[in-house]
């Protein structure tokens, strides 16, 4: 790339690639209405050994986040009644019988997670040119994820960059160009479609899982799809782009100083895409390499929680 | 048709022979900790895949939200949902981190409090949970077995509707109802369905949506409700059934058919049998689509949440015809 990414750049791009007003000024959808009913049959036939992949991370306190992005934290779980309770006989008097019960705490994005149409705006704008405003301190009041509530269904596939680069793992600052994905979808003798819901390995969780260390993991630099990759979204006219990455793109961002995450400026608010982040994909990309298919069913909702701007998930790859 | 929880007479040593006939503990080893959805497999997945036929979703999940059935009772409470960073901020120039314009949130909620799966950690009976493990491995740090972590790619496969209250003609069956063994298989049998090994079986009361009609909860969370007569944990046994979900608060018949056993059907169920229940499903839409197409088996996937050492999981359940 020549040079840093300006603003006026981004804009731009933005402008060329909006799909704003494409499925009528209502829409709250975005690419999720290229899957059609036809693609969900089809991608059914993909189950043919019964094995199914969760492709959610583990939430617990040892999760990757570290407040290096907007004060998250990881997932607190307590306890509202427990064994140890029962067996001493404390609960009859108020439950009548011996049971467990807890609570969790978390932010909606503080492990594998879609974000919602309303989790970035430009210019004060989101999805389908929707003001930013309606996102205020009781929610978004447009573009929220409970309108994905059941259509995070369909085609998956798994770009493995990093097995095609031939690493355990891409290095942090790595751009993933699009003749990288072009590349490695050949590789892999696989076609990205229209609806299809992509997912690529960057190796980058595994390795902070192995090392037992998330360090810059959770806003920090890493590997991801460099900012030119937005073209080959938009014209693929794929329905989710996903990764086992905190953000995605590529950090630090090829863009200039005070330009935060620019390929997302235009992904979201723009093109209306969404985002499946802190996927785990260890074993589905073990699979993948063995028996060489890697395309399969995929299920992800979103818990409906109304007005949220993000869910946390447990997407399931079933092949 | 159902009859009414007190037309019979069950005492707890009734519950002690059920526990007992029902027990599958050591069936899949000493170590298992998913129970009864081993009954799924590769077979079973595979099958399940075929009945996707007119690309259709349907969602059984509640909206999370403050509207939500929780009283405080069992110290439960609807979802708190907050913001992080909001829109209003951003183009107020107040933005929560540098550079981005952008929207974030959090949930504070219990497991339990709306749509979700009962771990198999849930429910003791004498000291004891599934498969033989204590009671006291669920402490305050969370269950050291039998955690709903450990279900995290099983509660997949083929889910079969039977609308009880469709069948029975009823929008929704009365508080206090009980469905038999006989009005399952009936019900089955009046959908042209039938029940197999590993089955998901989705039971529709129309309970919950008697209170979205109402616009009043009333006593859904834990008062009086339509439910599995105790007598249906033999019905789960012998079928060899994955999971048991309903659109009620607990699944089973309220008020209880066994006078000292609060919700006596999950002492049987739960820590014996090890059958993973889900509660508090939205059914309409999926009832009134299959009165529609009269096809009533479906892909099911409802992933719980990962929480690791969690009871139980919020789950949005999804069906694929």
């Amino acid at each position: 790339m020549a040079g840093l990414l300006t603003k006026a750049d981004v804009l731009k791009k933005c402008k060329e690639l909006s799909n704003w007003g494409k499925w009528g000024p209502d829409d709250e959808l975005g690419v999720l209405n290229y899957i059609t009913p036809e693609d969900i049959v089809n991608a059914s036939k993909l189950v043919r050994k019964g094995k199914v992949f969760r492709l959610g991370l583990e939430l617990g306190a040892s999760g990757p986040q570290n407040g290096l992005f907007g004060g998250r934290w990881n997932p607190m779980h307590q306890m509202l009644a427990t064994g140890t309770d029962a067996v001493q006989g404390l609960q009859e008097k108020y439950a009548g019988m011996r049971y467990a019960d807890d609570a969790i705490n978390l932010p909606t994005q503080a492990a594998s997670q879609w974000d919602a149409l309303s989790h970035v705006f430009v210019e004060d704008k989101m999805w389908n040119g929707y003001d930013a405003t309606l996102v205020d301190v009781r929610g978004a009041h447009k573009n929220s994820i409970e309108k994905f509530a059941d259509k995070m269904v369909g085609r998956g596939v798994l770009l493995d960059v990093a097995r095609y680069k031939g690493v355990d793992r891409l290095e942090d600052g790595y751009a993933i160009t699009t003749e990288d994905l072009e590349a490695t979808a050949k590789s892999e003798g696989i076609e990205v479609r229209r609806g299809d819901f992509v997912i690529f390995n960057t190796g980058q969780m595994a390795d902070c899982l192995d090392r037992g260390e998330w360090g810059g993991y959770g806003g920090g630099d890493a590997p991801g799809l460099a900012f030119e990759t937005v073209d080959w979204i938009h014209a693929k006219q794929i329905s989710g782009i996903c990764s086992d990455t905190w953000g995605i793109e590529v950090r630090p961002n090829q863009s200039e100083p005070g330009l935060n995450q620019p390929w997302h400026w235009v992904t979201i608010p723009y093109i209306g895409i969404v985002h499946g982040e802190i996927w785990y994909l260890r074993e589905l990309v073990a699979d993948c390499a063995e028996d060489g298919v890697y395309e399969f069913f995929l299920c992800a909702p979103p818990l409906v929680i109304s007005e949220g701007t993000g869910s946390p998930i447990n997407p399931q790859a079933i092949k | 048709m159902p009859r009414r929880y007190d037309e019979v007479n069950l005492t707890m040593a009734d519950l002690e022979v059920m526990a007992e006939k029902c027990s599958n503990w050591g069936k899949w080893g000493p170590d298992d900790e998913i129970g009864t959805l081993n009954y799924i497999g590769p077979e079973q997945l595979k099958y399940a895949g075929t009945l996707v036929r007119q690309g259709k979703s349907i969602s059984l999940g509640l909206d999370f939200n403050q509207e939500g059935p929780q009283t405080g009772k069992f110290r439960r409470f609807n979802p708190v949902h907050s913001m992080l960073a909001t829109g209003t901020d951003a183009c107020a120039g107040k933005h929560t981190s540098p550079n981005i314009q952008y929207a974030d949130d959090m949930v504070t909620m219990p497991l339990q409090c709306g749509t979700q799966w009962d771990a198999l950690a849930h429910i003791f009976n004498d000291g004891k949970m599934w498969n033989g493990y204590d009671a006291s491995l669920v402490d305050a740090n969370g269950a050291k077995k039998n955690g709903i972590e450990k279900v995290k790619s099983k509660t997949v496969g083929r889910g079969v509707l039977l609308d009880i209250a469709r069948w029975a003609g009823a929008d929704s069956l009365d508080d206090g109802t009980a469905i038999t063994c006989a009005d399952l298989d009936g019900c089955a049998a009046a959908q042209g369905v039938e029940i197999r090994r590993g089955d998901i079986v989705v039971v529709r009361t129309g309970h919950m949506e008697r209170c979205l009609r109402n616009k009043d909860w009333a006593g859904y969370s834990g008062g009086d409700s339509p439910g599995m007569a105790f007598e249906t944990a033999q019905w789960a046994f012998d079928n060899e059934i994955a999971a048991v979900c309903t659109d009620t608060w607990g699944c089973e018949v309220r008020p209880n058919e066994i006078a000292e056993a609060f919700q006596p059907w999950h002492w049987v169920v739960i820590p014996k049998m090890g059958l993973t229940l889900g509660e508090i499903f939205y059914l309409k839409d999926i009832g009134e689509d299959c009165a529609a197409d009269k096809v009533y088996d479906f892909l099911f996937c409802a992933p719980p949440l990962p929480i690791t050492g969690a009871v139980g999981s919020p789950i949005n359940p999804i069906a694929l015809k």
